[in-house]
């Protein structure tokens, strides 16, 4: 922002209104109720002027200006089409043009009914046609993707997709081609339209030349309801508007929230959501009986669940929860409540890998912390982002980056690999997995060395005897250099290197930034609210302090236990002495780190008791599931990775008879005799009693770093975006866009291989075979493979890559 | 009239006559690059003034002063750059494909003297890609140049740095759209930008630019040599200097011809061009290319040929190419044909021109088939008008001068077709 400039005063249809210089006519208007008609005009794109139906008169100009292009003047007198011939006529030239080689076809088309090309028809078109020659043909409709179909007949060639790919997403490949009225959208024969984001410009596309190969002749906009909400796929929030036809939900729609994800979301999001429809839905509980799951009442199951829990607790056995990290923020606190004071135990624990304790320092603070905001990305001088692919894991946060970077904010990306998501003149910092600690040590160093005082004494004991190296040096001078205008984001992948996370938040607050941590999943960041963690309790709370277990005797009536739990590692290693294990959208069997230990523990567990939405590896196991609400089921309320509360609103009602987590969780509670809130409101009234207020960061811990292995080849790993998890079910054009395996090293390390030569990876937990592809956006000493399609490797491990014999 | 009465005013021709003058030893020999050497013992803000004094206005069409256009380069937003629009793509227009053909070394120290005047280091030809010839005989001329040590590091011993870079079009109209050209050069589809920002502060690679006309150009040399008085003795008050006019169609003698800017129209083409082909009658002449804003008739035949007597007479001079029609030609045909060279280098992207030209071919051919209604006068009209001053760029507002021509001045053909059920011609 510049100095505060003076506001414009215009004119507009005889209403006088003072705007910021610069703003466009259009946009004036729009302040004072006036709708000027538009088709390539988008707020968020850079203006084109090329559709011309925004027409105006401006008082002095000769011609009829685009509303869309020309900012106001002090003193500007416009006149719109609700005041002024020459617009109207302007206008009415530009529709009868736009529809001459329209195929006038909305009977058929999915637009019709949300077109603003027929409404603007409907409101100021001529009842007919002057135009009697042969319309322009095309083929259609053209596949551009597995999502997207192009109909060029219906185009009205805005740009707004070409624009919206260029601009927003970075993503190349859909173009106009040819001139003329032969002009079109098109992508290259040989350079397939691969985007995250395609399905955006489906969404701003004007007519019906964009349609989506999911929801083509499901509905009418007109048949069917929505229902605003939050998505659950990641941990950006986006806020979409879910759309029901019968019942049956048929399309996500990006919702308009500047705030957050301004009017995108992503693939994942968009097209995702077949699953919960699917007949492989749990729809009734299920009690193993003679081996068999026997579907019976909710009453049974009930009484089945809290009799073992209560026989357990008589006989002085400990029982655990372990949950899932997508739960909604009420189910969250609910099983937390639950462990605490039904199962009376703090063998809670919702991650899916194990950290160190700077770990469990982070997720302590989080809770009580001012952490960052999109806003603060906005207004940032630097974005750093370590352990994470902003791309891949919160692709609504890396459109926010690379925003913020287009207006020249830099972006510095720490990591193995470079991300596949272009942000305009973002710098990369090479570090191999598992060196991140020793990497930020020795920016702690650095910035010492340069005069920084505010580094904590875990931080200063940790760099103890480590050398900044030149890229620490590079680092620390750019973080030095924007003292107080940084944001650094973090990802779940840090944790599992002992110290980078503790060290990535203390040095931020050394530099006086803003620390953000970006989990993968939806709801982690609410689980950590919620106390889903053997040492927590909620609001960061923790289980050893006597004034923070104080906290609950008012709320709960009950003081939670004080001895620390046992992490889910632990849970599940000694899982034959439990009373009774209960998972909560969790499948340890697939999706813990180590998934042999998940399965096994599950295995050995005497009583196993699953809230899920399907029979997955691990409840299949289980001697009880209960059919839980899918997200699109149930209201509540979830928090995205800024801590950002946002509604979810219940848009269908749940498959057969399933119920959400708390109010499975609270049946159990009051069948087992102990007092649990009976409604929603009642358990929102005791979150909101925990609720601490958010304050300055204060150090962690760190402990111990880690020196990574040194020589060979180290492999870095992460799940992709579109994946193969459960809930990609059925959503089976969106799998289409998954890419395949493949194997990544710096072409310094081929030895010999050539991009395309087909190799295996072997590391201690997983083994790959795809083609190898050379490229120095990965570091040198590293071998990048996705980690979907059965790859199970993780990050830091000694990788072979050898040429697969045929 | 005869043409022994009538000679050429040859400034920018000059070299035309001789064997050697498109090289360099035949250039210098004839007093090339004595100007350029001139120029750069000068201030460049002496230049400007020079050019300016001159009165020389841009040869590309619009008319536009050039020492005005180079003073509005900032003096400190660095690198600035000249840029020649050498992408004569304007129907009848071939005067600047026969300067570059014939004496490239002329425009290359043109440029040289523009862009010092700019401060610029950088200069880009962006020729038009059907141009084989003129863009090797370019090729040519700035390597001898570069040989010399007119182009390069250090050009002539003065200190200043000076490079050329020609880069061919790919064959469309719209890249003689100054800022499609810009876009084109940049290595982006070739569409028309928003403007503002202007070329002058945000043109190539977003900085300040100056894009002129070959023809333009190659004036400069001359006036630098002889002075702006020099140049003012030529023309009119308001069109000072020469011009080549280019005349094609039905004439004896189709060429370019350089003469005074004033020079009647009917010394033109019944002079220099010989008259009309086989002795028939004219029907039709455009003043200034295809995108002459009206064609003239017969009795616009004593119109003097400069920027203000042409705009007096209703039209505009253009590229100051005529083309001739004689009687038996068929005025829609004509538009239809002109209609279709619009419609298929309409780059696409506003509405009115895209469409607009479109819908007119496709009425255009009705007639020619036999398919016109009286309606349809009325309706072009119409359509006319929804693209006039509604598009993006000018392509758009000089496509519908084939139709509103003839419209207005051979409505009867328009009936003829009507009535004959198809073209008349053709019977």
């Amino acid at each position: 922002m510049t100095a505060e400039q003076a506001p414009v005063n215009v004119t507009i249809d005889g209403v006088d209104v003072a705007v910021p210089a610069g703003t466009l006519i259009i946009r004036a208007a729009e302040t004072i109720g006036k709708y000027i008609p538009r088709f390539c005009d988008h707020p968020l794109l850079d203006p084109l002027g090329a559709c011309r139906q925004c027409l105006v008169e401006v008082e002095g100009q000769r011609k009829p200006l685009t509303a869309c292009t020309t900012p106001v003047a002090e003193g500007m007198v416009v006149k719109t089409e609700f005041a002024s011939d020459l617009a109207r006529d302007g206008q009415k030239g530009v529709l009868e043009f736009l529809l001459i080689n329209h195929p006038l076809d909305c009977p058929m088309c999915d637009k019709g009914g949300e077109c603003p090309l027929q409404d603007q028809a409907l409101a100021y078109g001529p009842g007919g046609s002057r135009y009697i020659d042969p319309k322009r043909r095309f083929t259609k409709p053209v596949p551009i993707s597995p999502l997207v179909k192009l109909d060029r007949e219906r185009c009205v060639l805005c740009a707004r997709c070409t624009r919206f790919s260029d601009q927003i997403a970075g993503d190349p490949f859909i173009e106009l081609f040819e001139r003329g009225a032969l002009e079109q959208v098109a992508i290259f024969e040989d350079e397939p339209y691969e985007s995250i984001f395609s399905g955006n410009v489906i969404q701003i596309c004007p007519v019906g030349a964009l349609t989506s190969s999911t929801f083509r002749f499901r509905a009418r906009p007109f048949d069917m309801t929505s229902a605003d909400s939050t998505c659950n796929r990641c941990a950006s929030g986006c806020r979409i508007t879910a759309q029901m036809r019968r019942g049956e939900l048929v399309r996500l729609l990006a919702k308009d929230d500047g705030d957050v994800n301004d009017e995108w979301m992503c693939d994942k999001g968009r097209f995702a959501y077949q699953y919960a429809q699917r007949p492989e839905r749990v729809v009734e509980p299920l009690v193993r009986k003679n081996g068999e799951f026997v579907a019976v009442s909710w009453a049974e199951a009930i009484e089945v669940v809290a009799g073992r829990i209560t026989a357990a607790r008589e006989a002085g056995k400990t029982s655990a929860v372990l949950a899932g990290q997508q739960l909604l923020d009420e189910d969250a606190y609910a099983l937390s409540r639950f462990a605490r004071t039904v199962l009376a135990t703090n063998d809670v624990d919702a991650r899916r890998a194990i950290g160190g304790e700077d770990e469990d320092g982070v997720l302590a603070a989080i809770p009580k912390t001012i952490t960052a905001t999109n806003q603060d990305i906005d207004s940032a001088k630097l974005v750093v982002t370590i352990g994470v692919d902003l791309h891949e894991e919160s692709p609504i946060v890396f459109l926010r980056v690379r925003k913020a970077a287009r207006k020249g904010i830099a972006v510095r990306e720490i990591g193995a690999r470079r991300s596949a998501g272009r942000v305009q003149g973002s710098t990369w910092t090479r570090c191999r997995p598992g060196a991140e600690a020793a990497l930020l040590a020795g920016v702690a160093r650095a910035l010492e060395s340069r005069g920084n005082s505010g580094l904590d004494p875990f931080t200063r004991a940790a760099m103890q005897g480590v050398e900044a190296t030149a890229e620490a040096q590079e680092l620390a001078a750019a973080l030095q250099g924007v003292h107080g205008s940084v944001v650094v984001l973090a990802g779940e992948q840090l944790a599992a290197v002992p110290g980078a996370l503790g060290l990535a938040w203390n040095i931020t607050a050394a530099v006086g930034g803003t620390f953000g941590w970006i989990p993968r999943k939806a709801g982690a960041r609410g689980a950590a609210w919620a106390g889903l963690h053997p040492s927590l309790l909620p609001g960061g709370r923790s289980v050893d302090n006597d004034d923070d277990r104080a906290a609950f005797g008012e709320v709960w009536g009950i003081d939670p236990p004080s001895k620390r739990g046992r992490d889910a590692r632990a849970i599940l290693q000694d899982a034959s002495g439990l009373g009774v294990l209960l998972l909560a959208g969790v499948d340890p069997a697939t999706d813990f780190q180590d998934r042999e230990l998940g399965a096994r523990g599950i295995d050995d567990a005497p009583f196993v008791v699953a809230l899920d939405l399907f029979l997955t590896e691990s409840s299949r196991r289980a001697d009880v599931v209960l059919p839980a609400a899918a997200v699109y089921e149930r209201g509540g309320t979830l928090q995205n990775w800024e801590g950002r509360p946002q509604p979810v609103r219940m848009a269908v009602p749940p498959a057969g008879l399933g119920q959400s987590d708390f109010e499975i969780v609270a049946q159990i509670a009051i069948e087992a005799g102990v007092q649990f809130p009976e409604t929603v409101e009642a358990l929102r009234k005791e979150m909101k009693a925990l609720k601490v207020t958010p304050a300055a960061a204060r150090p962690v811990a760190v402990g111990k770093i880690e020196n990574a292995a040194s020589g060979g080849l180290v492999l870095a790993t992460r799940r992709p975006l579109i994946d193969d998890g459960t809930m990609m079910l059925g959503a089976d054009a969106l799998a289409q866009t998954a890419a395949p395996l493949f194997v990544e090293i710096h072409p310094d390390d081929a030895r010999g291989l050539s991009n395309g030569d087909d190799v295996f990876v072997r590391t201690a937990s997983g083994e790959a075979r795809g083609p190898v592809r050379l490229t120095d956006e990965v570091a040198r000493g590293v071998v990048f493979v996705p980690g979907h399609a059965g790859f199970t490797g993780r990050s830091g491990e000694t990788a072979m890559v050898e040429r697969a014999e045929s | 009239m005869s043409t022994s009465t009538l000679q050429q005013t040859k400034v920018v021709t000059q070299r035309f006559d001789t064997a050697d003058g498109a090289t360099l030893d035949g250039y210098r020999k004839t007093g090339g690059y004595e100007a350029l050497k001139k120029a750069l013992s000068m201030t460049p803000d002496q230049i400007i003034d020079i050019v300016k004094t001159s009165g020389l206005r841009g040869r590309g069409g619009a008319g536009f002063p050039t020492g005005t256009k180079w003073s509005f380069i900032p003096k400190d937003i660095r690198p600035s750059y000249l840029v020649c629009n050498a992408d004569e793509g304007e129907p009848g227009t071939f005067k600047d494909r026969e300067l570059m053909e014939r004496d490239p070394h002329q425009l290359i120290e043109g440029m040289a003297i523009g862009a010092y005047s700019i401060g610029s280091n950088e200069m880009y030809i962006f020729c038009r890609g059907e141009f084989a010839y003129a863009a090797r005989q370019l090729e040519r001329a700035a390597a001898e140049a570069y040989e010399a040590g007119i182009l390069g590091k250090n050009i002539m011993g003065s200190g200043y740095d000076l490079d050329l870079i020609i880069h061919r079009g790919a064959g469309a109209y719209i890249c003689g759209e100054e800022t499609a050209l810009l876009e084109a050069i940049e290595g982006r589809r070739g569409q028309p930008r928003l403007r503002p920002p202007f070329p002058a502060t945000h043109g190539l690679f977003a900085k300040p630019t100056v894009v002129n006309n070959v023809e333009t150009f190659a004036c400069v040399p001359h006036i630098v040599t002889n002075g702006a008085d020099w140049f003012k003795g030529f023309g009119t008050e308001k069109s000072p200097g020469t011009k080549m006019f280019c005349l094609s169609g039905d004439v004896e003698r189709p060429g370019n011809y350089e003469v005074p800017f004033g020079t009647p129209a009917r010394d033109l083409i019944e002079g220099f061009a010989g008259g009309v082909k086989g002795g028939k009658k004219l029907k039709a002449f455009t003043p200034g290319g295809a995108s002459s804003t009206q064609f003239f008739g017969p009795d616009k035949l004593d119109t003097n040929m400069d920027w203000e007597s042409v705009m007096a007479a209703g039209s505009l001079l253009g590229t100051g190419a005529i083309i001739v029609f004689a009687e038996d030609v068929c005025m829609i045909r004509a538009a239809l044909r002109y209609t279709r060279f619009y419609a298929h280098e309409s780059c696409g992207k506003c509405t009115p021109c895209r469409e607009g030209t479109y819908w007119m071919v496709n009425t255009l051919e009705r007639f020619e088939n036999g398919g016109g209604r009286p309606e349809d006068l009325k309706i072009m009209d119409d359509v006319a008008g929804n693209i006039i001053g509604r598009s993006f760029c000018a392509l758009g507002d000089f496509s519908i001068a084939p139709v509103t021509s003839t419209i207005k001045l051979f409505a009867s053909e328009y009936k003829d077709h009507i009535e004959k059920g198809g073209c008349p011609f053709d019977r």
